[in-house]
């Protein structure tokens, strides 16, 4: 029994050779990679879909809408079927706080269209919050449990998406975003993908 | 002035060790006999001493600096301050980069120091081969420590305050693991040594086994005590409750170990037998060479994880070089050599050889499936490809089937003979094992009001190994006593050997091992609740109940402190729980520590979430809890798995003879 014991002197004795000379190439091949730059699997494909409900500030929800109409909703002035930007933030995220301003300052320029995510957040919660510190969002989804979250691929609050015109994701921020957010990652995004 | 005289110890113990490794070489060629090579033993040992001392000189230098806040040393400003604790301040020394690797080589220069002056039994001419591989392995190391990584660069100006080490290694266990770690990474060095020096003699045989065995358990047992270590640390401090993530660098240990373990069962045959020595010399190679990849692994930040450190692609370059020198020099020979190495004595299937063998190609199987899941993302993205990650459920699913027969044929073993075992050998007492074994799964069925398929299994094996286990053991001792009837339990219980009574334990260590993993992963439960003062949760057998949240200003962090109250059936007895979360006054992170109600097996585990904004601003909090059944069982059975590795140094067989010819020094 044992075959591979019977004739030693063979070409298999080279093997550990190649084995470690394979491993090497791609491990100095490797050290040129950034193994924390983690990109979106989403980016350049559409917005997974959903419908979702509305958050109303005076009462339980009623109305819903399917993410893929939400380009063509008229609720605001001259964006109607522009590209738009997708916020995840929850009231309990300590650095929504820190975009926040900004937000309200892209909202007031109107710039781009804003819709919020309400991420893993108790409405009342997230009434009070918007309340306190300002809307600036046109829109507001909710996603009690976080099951589009999921599909977003969400796993630092805030997050944030920016769509194409066709719904597509160009870009993906993990973290707050800061105040060059539109001048200088949104605008050449929306420009390269034209 | 410590720094810069530690810097030329580190300097004059690259000479010397450059030196010794050659003239040792030079001066062993076409030396055979024992006589002739005792006085270039002699120089070789000095030199090795003295190499040691150097190291050990420019260590003490760091752990100083580190000692009194030594801010111009670069090092010590970016990883300490002065308000972190003494201990810590101390345990910084290995805390970064370039001190661990300082560590890394003060341990390497230990072992060698250690074989140089041990009276273990290895002829002269080895034994300066040996030691001629060690300083040339260590010159390597010790100039990129010199030219790439120097743990004494000086800082200009120098700063009023250091930075502050890094908060997660801020704990009493992350002072132990990485040393342990080491000495187990490190430790394979001297087996590879062995091996490098028995194809550079031409000489492999039962003597060559023996020599290597204590040196490899030894190793194997550290590198056992220092994953074990890490396992803990990462349970009680990065507060997912998790014990293992099959994180790269997790994995990256895990490797040598596996090959380690192979490596001592293998050696069994190889010693006993005088089979399997090709294999052998490639696994006493290998189990190195990965100890090296695990270091580069933690060292260069290829992979993503919790221990990269330095994400300079010129290190890693110069550790990935020094890799391939080490490794594939010694491949080489192996090619060359390993021919006029001879295969020894065939075996048949069912002997003692072949059951070890199959121990052998189940660690390889699982070997291979660590190294595919740990570097594939890696090739698929040097490929082009897109990120990807293989996690969990990927390493589970493939490891479970490996884990299962290694179990079943792990009992089995000691009952088997060399060359060819009668089955009926093997029935009696298998049957006897797995009667028990399947009345044990029945009484925990019956305990649990619970089965699975899973958990069945896992119970059933672990059962069948501890019974087969301490069967044979018992067996073995009573087969004494009817040779020798007047002889007394203690006396014939010496006859069996050390070596015996480790397999046994660190056997037993096994089937401990994998009863806390079943438990924990079918019992396990866990529970996110929002509590305000006063309100109680219950979780597994226990009750919590929520205190309040204090504020604690400490040396270097100020910490919100939860109390929490726990109680379990009447509730006479109440245990006082508190997890914290910290804030690191220099560096501002946030580090959450949990508290963990530990009864010997079981663990109940609360972490501290964040204060919940509630309408009345009653001071609600979230929190985590986790109720981890038999959790400490996979740590009492990595401690009796190691301590087994640890006993077999006091085998007498492994001790130098009185004869000439032979353990010189």
């Amino acid at each position: 029994m044992l075959g591979f014991q019977k004739k030693p002197r063979k070409l298999h004795v080279y093997a550990p050779i190649v084995i470690l000379l394979l491993l090497g190439v791609f491990l100095l091949r490797g050290l040129w990679l950034d193994p924390k730059k983690l990109p979106s699997t989403l980016i350049g494909k559409p917005i997974p879909h959903a419908t979702l409900l509305v958050l109303s500030f005076d009462g339980p929800e009623a109305s819903s809408v399917n993410v893929l109409d939400i380009k063509a909703l008229q609720n605001t002035d001259g964006l109607k079927g522009q590209p738009w930007v997708l916020n995840v933030f929850a009231s309990w995220c300590q650095a929504c706080l820190v975009e926040h301003p900004y937000l309200l300052e892209l909202a007031r320029q109107k710039k781009i269209r804003l819709v919020g995510l309400a991420y893993k957040d108790d409405l009342a919660n997230t009434r009070r919050w918007l309340a306190q510190h300002g809307n600036p969002y046109n829109l507001v989804l909710i996603d009690p449990q976080g099951q589009y979250g999921i599909e977003l691929g969400v796993y630092g609050v805030p997050e944030t998406f920016l769509m194409s015109a066709s719904n597509t994701v160009l870009h993906k921020q993990v973290g707050p975003v800061s105040t060059g957010y539109f001048d200088s990652i949104a605008l050449p995004a929306l420009e390269a993908s034209r | 002035m410590i720094a810069t005289l530690s810097q030329f110890a580190l300097a004059l113990a690259t000479v010397l060790c450059a030196f010794g490794a050659i003239a040792a070489f030079a001066g062993i060629r076409g030396v055979f006999s024992h006589e002739s090579a005792l006085p270039l033993l002699k120089s070789t040992q000095y030199n090795v001493s003295f190499v040691f001392g150097l190291v050990l000189l420019a260590f003490s230098g760091l752990l100083y600096s580190f000692a009194i806040s030594d801010f111009s040393v670069r090092n010590v400003a970016e990883n300490s301050n002065l308000a972190l604790p003494f201990f810590y301040k101390l345990a910084a020394s290995w805390g970064s980069h370039e001190g661990s690797f300082l560590l890394w080589v003060l341990m390497f220069a230990g072992w060698m120091q250690a074989l140089a002056v041990s009276r273990f039994s290895v002829s002269a001419s080895f034994k300066v081969r040996v030691l001629a591989t060690l300083q040339l392995v260590l010159v390597g190391f010790l100039v990129y420590l010199l030219f790439a990584s120097n743990p004494f660069d000086f800082l200009s100006p120098v700063p009023v305050d250091g930075r502050d080490l890094n908060p997660l290694l801020q704990d009493i266990i992350m002072i132990v693991h990485p040393p342990m770690l080491y000495m187990g990474y490190v430790g394979f060095a001297v087996t590879f040594a062995f091996a490098v020096a028995g194809l550079l003699e031409g000489r492999f045989d039962m003597t060559w086994a023996r020599w290597s065995r204590p040196w490899t358990n030894t190793a194997w047992a550290f590198l056992t005590v220092g994953i074990a270590l890490g396992s803990w640390w990462a349970y009680r401090e990065l507060g997912w409750g998790g014990w293992w993530f099959w994180d790269p660098v997790e994995n990256a240990s895990l490797m040598p170990w596996l090959a380690g373990t192979a490596l001592i069962h293998s050696l069994a045959v190889s010693e006993k037998r005088g089979a399997l020595r090709s294999w052998t010399l490639l696994l006493a190679l290998t189990t190195f060479a990965l100890s090296l990849l695990g270091t580069f692994l933690v060292r260069s930040g290829v992979l993503t994880s919790v221990h990269a450190f330095a994400t300079d692609p010129e290190r890693g370059v110069f550790i990935l070089a020094l890799l391939f020198l080490v490794v594939g020099a010694s491949y080489v020979l192996y090619a060359l050599k390993t021919g006029e190495v001879g295969q020894g004595a065939d075996f048949k299937l069912g002997g003692r050889e072949s059951l070890l063998l199959s121990n052998n190609v189940l660690m390889s199987a699982a070997l291979v499936t660590v190294m595919l899941g740990t570097l594939y993302p890696l090739v698929v993205e040097v490929l082009g490809a897109r990120k990807m990650s293989v996690g969990q459920p990927y390493f589970e699913a493939v490891f479970a089937p490996i884990l299962l027969p290694a179990l079943v044929l792990m009992a089995l073993g000691p009952e088997s003979r060399w060359r060819e075992t009668p089955m009926a050998q093997f029935m009696k007492p298998g049957f006897f094992a797995l009667i028990v074994a399947v009345l044990v799964l029945a009484g925990a069925a019956f305990f649990h009001g619970y089965i699975s398929l899973l958990w069945s299994l896992g119970v059933v094996a672990a059962a069948f190994l501890a019974v087969s286990t301490l069967a044979h053991a018992a067996k073995s001792t009573r087969m004494l006593g009817v040779q020798k009837p007047e002889s007394g339990l203690w006396y014939r219980a010496g006859r069996l050997g050390v070596s015996y009574w480790a397999m046994i334990l660190a056997h037993l260590g096994v089937a401990v091992f994998v009863v806390g993993i079943s438990w924990v992963k079918t019992f396990e439960t866990e529970t996110d609740a929002v509590l305000k003062p006063g309100q109680t949760a219950e979780i597994g057998p226990w009750r919590i109940t929520f205190i309040g949240v204090d504020s604690v200003q400490r040396q270097n962090h100020v910490a919100a402190l939860g109390v929490f109250e726990l109680t379990r059936g009447s509730g006479n007895v109440i245990y006082l729980m508190e997890p914290e979360k910290r804030r690191y006054n220099s560096s501002e992170q946030i580090m959450t520590e949990a508290a963990i109600h530990s009864d010997w097996f079981s663990d109940v585990y609360v972490g501290l979430g964040d204060a919940v904004q509630t309408p009345g601003n009653d001071g609600a909090w979230g929190v985590r809890l986790y109720y981890k059944p038999l959790i400490n069982l996979i740590w009492w059975g990595c401690a009796l798995m190691a301590l087994g590795g640890f006993i077999t140094v006091f085998d007498r067989r492994y001790r130098a003879r009185k004869a000439p010819g032979a353990g010189a020094a």
